[in-house]
C-alpha cells in the first residue's frame, strides 16, 4: 500500500471503521513504515484532543422546546419571508461549490461565459427543435436521439480529458499548469448540469453524476497545481473506475447505434 | 422511519399537507440543530438557523427531486445556512479571536484570555482551517456523518473528504499544541 493511501485512512483504522481487508493492509503497512506509524499517532492525538461531543447540543434543550419548535417553524414559514428563505436543491448544490471552492467565483464566471455561449447559439437557431428536420430536409438521414447523441459527445471528451490528466506527469516539485483542464471541466459541468435534467437510463445517470464530481473538482482546482494536487483527482479516477466505465458506456452507445443503422439499412 | 414514510410524507407537503410538513421537522429537527451547533457554538444562533433551514425546506421542497437523498439535502442546506451565519457574525462582531492574536494575548498573561476554556481553543483552532476542511471535520469528526455522506452533502469525492480530514485534525492538532504551549 502506498504511503498516501494509507494516510488517508487512518482515521477510520484509528476508529476501527475499515473493512478487514484495508484494516490488516494498514496494520502491516504501519508495523513497517516508521513515518506512517508517527502519523498514525499524530493523527491520534489529534483524535483525543479534539473529542467529539459526548451528548448532542440538542440534549441541553428541553422536551418542550422540541415540542414548540415545529410550531415555531410554521409561524415563521407564513412571514412573508418567501423570497428570501427560497432554495432549491440546484442552488443548494451551487451555494457548496461557492461556500468551499476557493475558485468558485471563478468557475461561475466560467459557467456564465458557457450560458451565454450557449443562449447565443439558441438564438442562431444551432439547438433548435427542428435541427433533425433540416438534417432530413438536407438528405441526412438522422433518427438518433438527440440526447444520447449529446451524451456520447460527452463522454468523449470526458474520457479525452481524464486520460490526459491521468497522464500527467511533471518534474519532481515542479507546479502542473491546469488552465485548458479547468476550462474543459468547467464546460462540461454546464453539459452534465444539461444531461442531468434529461431522462437518462439508471446507469448513464449515476455515472454522468459521478463524473460530475471529478469535473468540480477539476474546475475548482488552482491553475498551478501541485502535484498533490492532481493525485487527489487521479485518485478520484482510479477509485470510480472512472476510465472503464466510460469505455463500457461508450460500447452500449456503439452497439445500440450499429442496432440502429442495420434497422435503418 | 422507513425511507418509504419519508417518501409519502414528502410527497404529502409537495401537495400541501401541514401535518406532512410538521412530521417532517420532527423527524430532522434535532440532528439539524446539532449540525448548526457544530458549526455556530451558540445555541441561539444554532436554534435560528435550524428554523431558517426548514422555512427554506419548506419553500423550496417542490424543487426537490425524489430521487436524491431527503437528509443530504436538508444537511447541506443546513451546511450552507450555518457558514453564511458564521459570515455574518464575523461582520457584525468580532466573536473570534484569530489564533495568532490568541496566542500573542495567551503570552503577555492577558486575564480574558487566560479564562478561555478547551472548548472555546477548539473552536477558534477549527475557524482557522480552511472552510471545506472546517466542514468536513465538523461533519465526519464531530458530527460523526459517515464519510460517504459527508461527500453527499459536499458534493466531493469520498477521497478528498479523507484528505481534508486528515489534514484538519492534523492542523487543529498543531494549532492546539503551539496554545497550549504558549499558555504553559
Amino acid at each position: 500500500m502506498m504511503h498516501r493511501k494509507v494516510r488517508r485512512l487512518l482515521y477510520e483504522y484509528g476508529r476501527g471503521e475499515l473493512d478487514p481487508v484495508d484494516m490488516k493492509n494498514v496494520e502491516d503497512h504501519l508495523a513497517r513504515c516508521n513515518s506512517c506509524y508517527a502519523e498514525y499517532q499524530i493523527m491520534k492525538e489529534a483524535v483525543r484532543l479534539i473529542p467529539s461531543p459526548a451528548k448532542p447540543p440538542s440534549a441541553s434543550r428541553s422536551e418542550e422546546y422540541w415540542a414548540r419548535f415545529a410550531s415555531s417553524v410554521e409561524v415563521r414559514t407564513k412571514e412573508g419571508v418567501r423570497k428570501q428563505l427560497t432554495t432549491n436543491p440546484a442552488v443548494e448544490s451551487l451555494l457548496s461549490l461557492l461556500v468551499y471552492r476557493r475558485w468558485a467565483v471563478t468557475a461561475a464566471t466560467g459557467v456564465a461565459v458557457v450560458v451565454l455561449a450557449a443562449l447565443f447559439a439558441l438564438s442562431r437557431g444551432v439547438f433548435q427543435p427542428d435541427y433533425a428536420e433540416e438534417l432530413a430536409g438536407a438528405g441526412v438521414v438522422t433518427t438518433a436521439d438527440p440526447v444520447r447523441m449529446e451524451l456520447a459527445e460527452y463522454y468523449r471528451k470526458s474520457k479525452i480529458l481524464l486520460v490526459g490528466i491521468s497522464n500527467i506527469n511533471p518534474e519532481l516539485g515542479q507546479s502542473v499548469d491546469l488552465a485548458v483542464e479547468r476550462q474543459v471541466a468547467r464546460q462540461l459541468v454546464y453539459q452534465t448540469r444539461y444531461l442531468d435534467s434529461k431522462q437518462l437510463d439508471e446507469r448513464s445517470r449515476a455515472l454522468v453524476r459521478a463524473l460530475e464530481r471529478i469535473l468540480i473538482e477539476l474546475a475548482n482546482m488552482e491553475q498551478q497545481a501541485d502535484l498533490k494536487d492532481v493525485d487527489i483527482i487521479r485518485a478520484g479516477i482510479h477509485q470510480e473506475n472512472m476510465l472503464f466505465k466510460i469505455r463500457m458506456a461508450e460500447s452500449d452507445y456503439a452497439t445500440a447505434e450499429n442496432n440502429r443503422m442495420s434497422v435503418e439499412n | 422511519m422507513s425511507a418509504d414514510r419519508e417518501r409519502q410524507l414528502i410527497l404529502d407537503v409537495k401537495e400541501g399537507s401541514h401535518e406532512a410538513f410538521r412530521e417532517l421537522v420532527e423527524l430532522h429537527m434535532r440532528r439539524v440543530y446539532d449540525l448548526a451547533y457544530g458549526f455556530l457554538n451558540d445555541h441561539d444562533d444554532a436554534e435560528d438557523v435550524a428554523q431558517e433551514v426548514f422555512v427554506k425546506v419548506y419553500h423550496s421542497i417542490n424543487a426537490f427531486r425524489l430521487d436524491s437523498g431527503f437528509s443530504t439535502w436538508i444537511y447541506r442546506i443546513t451546511a450552507n445556512t450555518s457558514l453564511d451565519r458564521v459570515k455574518q457574525r464575523g461582520r457584525s462582531r468580532a466573536r473570534l479571536i484569530p489564533m495568532e492574536q490568541a496566542v500573542y494575548h495567551a503570552g503577555s498573561g492577558d486575564p480574558n484570555i487566560e479564562n478561555i476554556d478547551t472548548s472555546a481553543h477548539i473552536e477558534r483552532a477549527l475557524h482557522e482551517l480552511p472552510t471545506l476542511q472546517r466542514a468536513v471535520v465538523i461533519l465526519r469528526h464531530m458530527e460523526g456523518f459517515s464519510t460517504r455522506q459527508v461527500s453527499g452533502i459536499l458534493r466531493c469525492s469520498e477521497g478528498t473528504v479523507k484528505t481534508h480530514l486528515h489534514r484538519g485534525l492534523k492542523k487543529m492538532r498543531r494549532l492546539l499544541h503551539n496554545l497550549a504551549e504558549v499558555r504553559s
